[in-house]
């Protein structure tokens, strides 16, 4: 498969007066042409600062201070400013995750769409209400032409997240970044919503990088997974694998966590513990602290991720064959 | 919106109605013979009582608050003891001054402040922020007479460039315009730059540079217009007070506006004057804040639909 998007050994630090923060501390994520990956963990884990690094979106006192971000084979870290305007938007677009700030309040829903066309393409304003009008039709909002002049404030929540998707592929992107999309919404509206952007994704065949602490979300939309915990990528795998065989013991941890009616007596499980400091990490393993598989190699040194075939890599020194048997 | 702001329009009457009624009871209770006044210390108590009783001074309060405002809806807000004209006269003549300070003093203050608040914003913390932020402090923190009189020495007695005083050329506008607007300028910049900052921060900031406008376009697109919305109304309110009468800049610079015409009325007791310069002054405030109002339903769509 064509990979659209390779992000190798990115970090970026957070320079804070307390310390250096490494939110994203070397991950790399691949997404193929036409592929949903999904980007899991818990709050804090760097999943939305991976997404904004991406985009370079970041702002003082965040910075991206090594890796590469292949768009296509093109590094968006050497781009300068002026070249990543022309992508931001218009090759890679991004949803946010909430609809109810994410949107002008001064300013109509399809007046805020038709800019990001006036912005990337030689169109008129003419043309571009046009075009709007059509992409609120795709999107599935009713009464296309009254709702492009319609204020954020007039459009329900679910509304203004089409708005939103109808902004993120009006100007075809190769890749589109949804930042919890569905996090603010309430249940129907979400399977409404991810059922939108899986048929959106089919007809257009824009790669998408799901980043959710929704596992269900995963299941629902992703081909693939990469699970992140305190700024590194613990597991990345199918999602059919990750779900049936899940490798690492915080994956398993998470999956656990998922309330079952099928368990009516059973307390709910969780892992225990808190997400570690980042300011203040645990030397070894970060996950060594909560995991209930330690061993003493996990104190000491960071495990690799080690490749258990078919694509599936898990960073556990559980997966080390020569440590394990010998 | 038409309906927004006819409901603006009334809600402004109730309000105009109290204001007079207050500022005619606290002329009221003022002490001093208001005729005393009038006819000069020497009158005789007989003739001071007689020419009470003709101008119904005995009569009740409410029926005296009920004559005043009906002579007022009429356009008569009586005479003045002191220059004995008419006060509505009096205040025809003084007004188109203030109005001429006002508007230029305005225009100066919104052309330096909102620039100036978007460039410290943009360039926070850095040397222009602080330069553009001391600038403003010292505009509203000085008091009026003492620049204005710093001017006056730089600009006309030294460079001669610019009359000291008087109010009869374009010329006569610069000085007084630049003092009364610099404290506006000041306190505009500083509202400017923080709400600015403030905005700067929203998601819907982040949405527009995830389209890929440019730094310029997100400020100037989509911050600036959130962000000026309550400056909107402080400018509003700034304009009103200058129409009322800038009383220091009026008196340093020797402009015959409203502001003069209260101190001298203070002066000289003269309360018809006094009371319809007062009740002229608070209702352009009022009809300010309600043009503010009117204004900002122009900028934020979510006050159009309430």
């Amino acid at each position: 498969m064509k990979k659209v998007l390779e992000v190798k050994n990115l970090k970026t630090h957070f320079f804070t007066q307390k310390g250096v923060v490494p939110a994203v501390d070397g991950v790399d994520i691949e997404v193929g042409a036409g592929e949903v990956v999904g980007i899991v963990g818990e709050s804090g884990c760097g999943k939305s600062v991976t997404a904004m690094s991406i985009l370079q979106l970041l702002q003082f006192p965040g910075k991206t201070v090594d890796g590469e971000v292949l768009l296509d084979g093109e590094d968006l870290l050497l781009k300068s400013p002026e070249e990543m305007y022309k992508y931001r938007g218009n090759k890679i677009s991004m949803i946010f995750q909430e609809p109810m700030t994410s949107l002008n309040p001064v300013y109509t829903v399809g007046k805020q769409v038709a800019e990001i066309l006036r912005v990337h393409t030689n169109i008129s304003k003419v043309e571009a209400r046009k075009k709007v009008i059509q992409m609120f039709e795709k999107v599935g909002i009713p009464e296309p032409i009254k709702r492009y002049d319609a204020y954020p404030h007039q459009l329900s929540g679910g509304l203004r997240q089409r708005v939103m998707i109808a902004m993120a592929i009006i100007c075809d992107p190769v890749l589109m970044i949804a930042d919890e999309p569905t996090t603010a919404l309430d249940v129907t509206i979400e399977a409404q919503i991810l059922y939108l952007m899986k048929q959106l994704q089919k007809d257009s065949g824009t790669s998408i990088v799901m980043i959710t602490h929704n596992l269900g979300v995963v299941a629902e939309v992703c081909d693939r997974v990469y699970v992140m915990y305190a700024g590194k990528v613990m597991e990345t795998t199918d999602v059919f694998t990750l779900f049936e065989n899940p490798l690492h013991p915080y994956t398993s941890g998470l999956l656990n966590s998922i309330p079952k009616l099928t368990r009516v007596d059973e307390d709910l499980y969780t892992i225990r513990g808190i997400v570690p400091n980042l300011l203040n990490l645990p030397e070894g393993c970060r996950f060594c602290p909560r995991c209930d598989r330690a061993m003493k190699i996990c104190t000491v040194m960071e495990p690799p991720l080690y490749d258990v075939g078919d694509g599936h890599q898990v960073r556990c020194f559980l997966y080390d064959k020569e440590l394990m048997n010998g | 919106m038409t309906k927004y702001i006819i409901r603006r329009i009334l809600t402004a009457i109730p309000i105009m109605i109290a204001v007079v009624f207050i500022i005619f009871m606290l002329l009221q209770v003022l002490p001093g013979n208001p005729i005393s006044i009038m006819m000069g210390e020497k009158a005789k108590p007989a003739v001071i009582e007689r020419v009470s009783r003709e101008l119904g001074l005995y009569d009740p309060v409410l029926v005296r608050f009920g004559r005043y405002v009906w002579n007022a809806l009429h356009g008569d807000f009586g005479r003045s003891y002191k220059l004995n004209r008419q006060v509505s006269d009096l205040i025809k003549l003084s007004f188109p001054n203030t109005v001429r300070l006002a508007i230029s003093a305005s225009l100066f203050a919104w052309l330096m402040g909102i620039p100036a608040g978007i460039i410290s914003a943009i360039k926070r913390n850095k040397f222009v922020d602080h330069f553009v932020m001391a600038i403003a402090l010292v505009g509203i923190s000085s008091p009026v007479f003492w620049g204005a009189m710093l001017l006056q020495f730089v600009f006309g007695f030294k460079l001669k460039l610019l009359p000291l005083s008087g109010y009869n050329s374009y010329k006569h506008m610069i000085l007084p315009a630049i003092i009364l607007g610099w404290a506006s300028a000041g306190s505009i910049a500083r509202m400017v730059r923080s709400n600015l900052l403030e905005v700067m921060k929203n998601d819907y900031i982040r949405t527009a540079r995830s389209k890929g406008l440019k730094p310029w376009a997100v400020v100037y697109k989509h911050a600036l217009k959130n962000s000026l919305m309550p400056v909107v109304t402080l400018m509003a309110i700034q304009f009103a007070g200058m129409l009322s009468g800038a009383v220091i800049t009026e008196t340093v610079f020797g402009i015959g506006g409203i502001g003069r015409l209260t101190v001298d009325a203070i002066n000289n007791r003269d309360m018809p004057l006094l009371q319809g310069a007062t009740i002229f002054s608070t209702l352009i405030i009022i009809i300010g804040n309600m043009a503010a109002d009117i204004m900002y339903s122009f900028l934020d769509p979510r006050i159009r639909d309430r």
